[in-house]
């Protein structure tokens, strides 16, 4: 009876080559599906695009602060190569097809592409004055202001009791008449500053890059650990049941019960609360907290079908049927629930610098604070620069992710994708 | 297939939204000067606005509306979106204007366009139905014309992967007091026969043709309001799965009264409706005190007769049964097929019953269909198709099928698997599979040949001369 | 009488029923109730019944799947046989999966979704740790070829979801079979795949049975593709076997009434065959602390004053030499 097993040679296992090259390919053909069917969500295409737009700015930040050129070049390179080939790829295929333009030489291109972008856009802005915490507009353009009763132009005139605020050259009052000379700070934008400079002198945009660093290491931190914590407790909460669930759930209750934001500001209070260590709280209290019920009601789904039963006859251990056959089944829902935390996160933190309760060099809702404290709010869209493009960038972000948590949604979940 | 390939208009949004855009535009142009209110007179300015709106709103998506021929009011409402960007974007761009004003245009616009969609429906739709009962005279003359006349009805569904040919110019009548019956495999289209004879279908299902004609009317003309009525009191469905065709949280009397009330207008007093519940779990064998009772209080075989009392609440003249049996156990199925068989005696009802299950087929019917890859591949009289099927599928079919009596394992089962509709076979779409198949069956589709006029007995295929009389080959143990 | 491969006695199975999570059960749902059969090599006994009869449930037994509350699993190792019901040891188990294998009824659910063919066919072994991996990529070909997926490297590493149906229960078919089995429990591996395709699933499954001497446990509603699968059938009702016998004697000659209702009951494609209907009413409901008397006593039309004063008739040999628990046989035959 065994040698019907046994017996035939297998003449195809040579073929099919290394079991983990074949592996390698399956995942490159499942994540080129995905892709496939990513792409025709338009709103998802339009998140990423918004999310690669910031991943940009971010990262050409250090470029354009960095002194040294070639390196800047070299650095952005390495940093964004697989990003900008995968852009120009497509944009190469005509070439393609006629078999002139290959890998090698796409990395060339692609290459070359970003040394000369780091050679012209490397150390453009000098350090003094465009970095975002501590530059400063030595030459901001000065005002002419003449000093009148009666105010019909704010930006040409100033009345006599703002007159008080400034002198003359020679240090004598200002009379009606007089022209003064002011050292405008927040400027709005012009060829230097792109998008102005804040009450302290400092450009905008050079903070708006900054301030999109943070935003993505704190999100990406977040959603990291909450995908993390979720995936594993939800799946042993749902195939271990008993104590176990009962223990994880209740916690999972008390943290969805606990005001968050109360809890943040009572915490930056007690100590110096940094950006990641909102990251990873965040990250725990949805990991442990709502995240892990909804993954749980996943993984209950998954449990009770029938090829957990099949996995258990093949004799696997609780670990193995957890971590093979539960978790993989719950994973695309994870990866969409890391969008939505990234996209929690990135709102939390807006909120609690502008409270100023983060202990953070820079941030976008650190720009809406400083616009805040400095006396700026409610002047109409005079200052428009100050406030509108951080709380943009917030928003933007946020809901890019999203837009690409939705389009997920769609991608992994058939019966959602219009057929 | 060319079939597959040809497209229709179908909804046509970015003109809808071009149009908008485009009639805003003119309005803005025409009318601009007086219908910007001048500072102080804000109130009445706003409503003036709103009314002048209106009008330009409405046309303009009435217009695009009948121009598309589309069936549903998200046109106009595409318009409308069009309109309200346009507006917003020219009040922004213009900046005289207050943001109050911006807003009030554009709805006066919206609430137009949305007004003018509905309209376009309704008049599209009355423009369609008087085409179609315009070529209805003749029909209807005689006595032995059918109750139900399915003819030529092709039907496609849009998948990502491109048309699925579901239903390929099916054919068959039945007639009053018959029961008839539609076999074959999960995705042969005998589903989607029977939502399309309730024009209950998806979305993404598009008809390619054909008609459905009941007494002469054919429903795939008709308005979707007139066929809503037409649902329940012409032709009622017992659906498959009875668990799930029943809402949770009302009891099952207050359910099929609601079926009765949207029937029959809500002219019935609440003890008539109470009486014929009454009578009808009756018939289908339930006990009446059982008519306040929840779904969950039920068992599957209970459940399943309700769903049949709830499919001839409102007198039907044909009720179609998607297999209604499927999911019970074999003794309850025999009951429920019984009280099936007696409603349909007594009340001198059409049924069509809907299967894999060849053997409930052979019980219940007296004609019986046997569809195969979207096309219907035998029609006949139930005695006949299975005494002597001519078509090699129902031919193998029968062979295929364990059974109690007669031998106990069959030679020459059918094999391989169905086709995928996406990119069906050429020609004959069961050749891959059959082992009479010849160079003609691979190049072209046989029509259903009506073989034996006196009882109408067709048959879809090029070589069904050489099927084999049916003796069931078979082991013994 | 050869000796047989496995040996059930007196298998009970009781769900608790729990009113709330601080009492204690005092009610139990008799899922299945004191059975015995033996199955020798090779041959295939069919389960019959209702849902909700307790087959699936004894099929769940049969693999370890559920443990079992009261009676013996016997397997015949080596020459002995061994209860399996008390087995705990890491190394019995394992040997245990080696012997014993399952194959379920939804070929949707059953595989992973996301593993590929190859994954889910060498599961057992890899859990098992037989074998290298390319040995173990050899036995799936292999597995692939045997039963009928070829050729088997088009299909050693493609997912579930590229698979139809009748293609899917040949990859569970290879899955139960790749560790060599002597015994699979089947539960009703047919009954969710259309017609053409169930027969030919069936005639695989006959066909690797007696290529490999693999005994089955066949569980099934449907008395018809019992018929066609199984030497012997026994049919349970509520927890019961109730009759057991070869497959043609007990159909041929019914004996309990459950057994006549339930034959009576199924559809015949003929429409010239004329049957009686079966004569009980009302469905199946469930054992929750059954008293002890026939458990087919409320649907039964010939109960009689001994069935509702004895406890559940024994599964004896009766006149016509198969095993039935009916006091009224003498009137069934009537």
């Amino acid at each position: 009876m065994t040698d019907l097993l046994e017996a035939r040679p297998a003449t195809d296992v040579a073929r099919t080559g290394s079991l983990w090259r074949i592996r390698a390919n399956l995942v490159w053909a499942g994540v080129t599906n995905n892709w496939n069917l990513f792409r025709t969500n338009r709103v998802g295409i339009v998140g990423l695009a918004i999310i690669l737009f910031f991943a940009l700015m971010a990262l050409i930040h250090p470029v354009l602060m960095s002194g040294v050129r070639w390196y800047s070049g070299a650095a952005l390179f390495l940093l964004i190569w697989p990003v900008v080939a995968w852009l120009i790829w497509p944009l190469l295929g005509r070439l393609r097809h006629e078999r002139r333009v290959t890998l090698p030489l796409t990395v060339g291109i692609t290459a070359a592409l970003l040394v000369v972008v780091g050679v012209v856009l490397g150390g453009v802005w000098d350090a003094a004055t465009y970095d975002p915490v501590v530059g400063n507009e030595a030459n901001p353009p000065i005002l002419y202001r003449t000093v009148v009763n009666e105010v019909t132009d704010p930006a040409t005139e100033m009345s006599t009791r703002e007159a008080l605020l400034y002198s003359n050259p020679d240090g004598s009052p200002l009379l009606v008449g007089d022209v003064a000379e002011i050292r405008e700070q927040p400027t709005g934008p012009y060829g230097r500053h792109w998008l102005g400079t804040d009450p302290l002198g400092r450009d905008i945009l050079s903070q708006l890059m900054k301030g999109a660093q943070g935003a993505f290491l704190l999100g990406m931190v977040a959603a990291l650990v909450t995908v993390l914590f979720a995936t594993s407790v939800g799946a042993v909460a749902a195939y271990m049941g008993g104590w176990i669930d009962s223990f994880f759930m209740r916690l999972a209750d008390l943290l969805l019960m606990l005001p968050a934001l109360a809890i943040f500001i009572v915490m930056s209070s007690v100590f110096r609360f940094e950006l990641w260590h909102l990251a990873i709280l965040i990250g725990v209290l949805g990991g442990f907290g709502g995240v892990a019920i909804v993954l749980k009601s996943q993984a209950l789904a998954v449990k009770v079908k029938p090829f957990i039963e099949a996995a258990r006859v093949a004799g696997g251990s609780t670990l193995r049927v957890i971590t093979v056959h539960v978790i993989p089944n719950v994973m695309p829902l994870s990866f969409l629930y890391m969008m939505f935390t990234v996209t929690a996160a990135i709102q939390t933190e807006a909120v609690l610098s502008f409270l100023g309760l983060l202990n953070i060099d820079m941030s976008w809702g650190l720009m809406i604070e400083l616009a805040r404290n400095q006396g700026y709010f409610l002047t109409g869209m005079r200052f428009w620069w100050l406030v509108f493009p951080a709380g943009l960038c917030v928003s933007l972000l946020a809901a890019a992710f999203f837009l690409v948590g939705r389009a997920m949604d769609e991608v992994i979940n058939p019966r959602l994708r219009k057929r | 297939m060319s079939r597959v390939s040809e497209t229709r208009p179908r909804r046509l949004h970015l003109p809808a939204i071009a149009l908008g855009i485009g009639v805003m535009a003119l309005a803005n142009w025409w009318l601009g000067g007086w219908i910007t209110p001048a500072e102080g007179e804000y109130r009445a300015g706003y409503l003036v606005i709103l009314v002048a709106l209106l009008l330009p709103g409405f046309l303009g998506a009435l217009g695009s509306g009948l121009v598309a021929g589309h069936r549903r009011p998200t046109h106009g409402l595409m318009a409308a979106l069009g309109m309200f960007a346009a507006e917003v974007i020219w009040g922004a761009a213009g900046g005289d204007l207050a943001i109050g004003t911006v807003v009030v245009r554009a709805l006066g616009f919206a609430g137009g366009a949305a007004l003018g969609g509905y309209a376009a429906d309704r008049v599209g739709a009355r423009l369609r139905s008087g085409r179609s009962r315009a070529g209805d005279g003749d029909a209807s003359a005689s006595d032995r014309a059918p109750l139900l006349a399915v003819d030529d009805l092709t039907m496609h569904y849009r998948t990502s992967d491109g048309w699925v040919s579901a239903v390929d110019g099916v054919s068959f009548e039945l007639h009053r007091g018959e029961a008839l019956g539609l076999v074959g495999e999960s995705g042969c289209g005998k589903t989607s026969v029977a939502m399309s004879l309730l024009r209950l279908l998806p979305e993404n299902a598009e008809f390619r043709g054909g008609s459905v004609r009941l007494n002469g009317i054919d429903l795939l003309d008709v308005t979707e309001d007139e066929m809503r009525t037409r649902r329940w009191s012409d032709i009622a469905m017992v659906f498959q799965g009875a668990m799930n065709a029943w809402n949770p949280v009302y009891t099952v009397y207050e359910q099929i009264r609601e079926a009765m009330d949207t029937h029959f207008g809500g002219e019935l007093a609440e003890e008539q409706i109470r009486d014929r519940v009454g009578e009808l779990f009756d018939l289908v064998g339930l006990n009446r005190a059982m008519v306040d009772r929840y779904p969950h209080e039920f068992s599957g075989g209970m459940r399943q007769r309700a769903v049949i009392a709830m499919a001839l609440s409102c007198d039907p003249q044909v009720i179609i049964a998607d297999e209604p049996t499927t999911a019970l156990d074999v003794i309850v199925q025999d009951q429920i097929l019984e009280e099936l068989k007696q409603v349909q005696t007594a009340l001198g009802m059409s049924i069509i019953y809907i299967s894999h299950d060849i053997a409930v087929i052979a019980e219940v019917t007296e004609v019986m269909g046997v569809m195969y890859a979207g096309r219907l591949v035998e029609l006949g009289p139930t005695a006949e198709v299975f005494s002597r099927p001519r078509h090699p599928y129902t031919y193998l079919l029968l062979q295929s099928t364990p059974s109690v009596t007669g031998p106990r394992r069959v030679l020459a089962p059918l094999e391989g698997e169905p086709p995928n509709l996406v990119d069906p076979p050429t020609g004959c779409r069961f050749h891959p599979r059959c082992p009479y198949a010849d160079q003609r069956c691979r190049e072209e589709n046989p029509t259903l040949e009506v073989i034996d006029p006196e009882s109408g007995y067709g048959v879809a295929c090029w070589n069904w001369t050489s099927v084999p009389l049916r003796t069931r080959k078979g082991v013994e143990a | 009488m050869t000796r047989p491969l496995v040996r059930v006695e007196n298998l009970t199975k009781r769900f608790p029923i729990a009113r709330n999570a601080f009492s204690r059960a005092s009610e139990y749902v008799h899922a299945v109730d004191g059975i015995s059969f033996d199955i020798a090599p090779g041959e295939t006994l069919g389960l019959v019944g209702e849902s909700g009869c307790g087959k699936s449930t004894t099929g769940k037994l049969m693999v370890k799947l559920l443990e079992a509350s009261s009676g013996r699993i016997m397997l015949e190792q080596d020459g002995e046989m061994v209860d399996m019901a008390g087995i705990t040891a890491k190394e019995d188990l394992r040997r245990f999966r080696h012997r014993v294998q399952m194959i379920f009824q939804d070929p949707f659910e059953s595989l992973n979704p996301r593993r590929t063919v190859y994954d889910t066919i060498a599961e057992p072994l890899t859990v098992q740790r037989i074998g290298s991996v390319r040995e173990r990529e050899e036995r799936a070909m292999r597995l692939l070829e045997l039963v009928g997926l070829t050729p088997p490297s088009t299909f050693l590493f493609r997912y579930p979801h590229e698979l139809s149906g009748g293609q899917r229960q040949r990859i569970a078919i290879a899955r139960a079979l790749v560790v060599d089995p002597a015994f699979v429990v089947a539960d009703e591996p047919t009954s969710m795949l259309d017609v053409s395709i169930r027969i030919s699933i069936m005639d695989l499954m006959l066909k690797l049975a007696e290529q490999l001497n693999v005994s089955y446990l066949y569980i099934t509603h449907d008395l018809a593709v019992a018929r066609y699968m199984c030497d012997r059938i026994a049919v349970m009702y509520l927890g019961k076997i109730v009759e057991m016998g070869n497959t043609e004697e007990l159909l041929g000659n019914p004996q309990h009434p459950y057994t006549r209702a339930l034959l009576a009951s199924v559809p015949v494609p003929d429409p010239s065959h004329h049957r009686e209907g079966a004569d009980i009413r009302g469905g199946i409901s469930k054992a929750i602390n059954p008293p002890p008397r026939c458990r087919f006593i409320d649907r039964c039309p010939l109960a009689a004053e001994v069935c509702h004063t004895s406890d559940h008739p024994p599964l004896e040999v009766g006149n016509v030499g198969h095993l039935v628990a009916c006091y009224r046989t003498e009137a069934v035959r009537l």
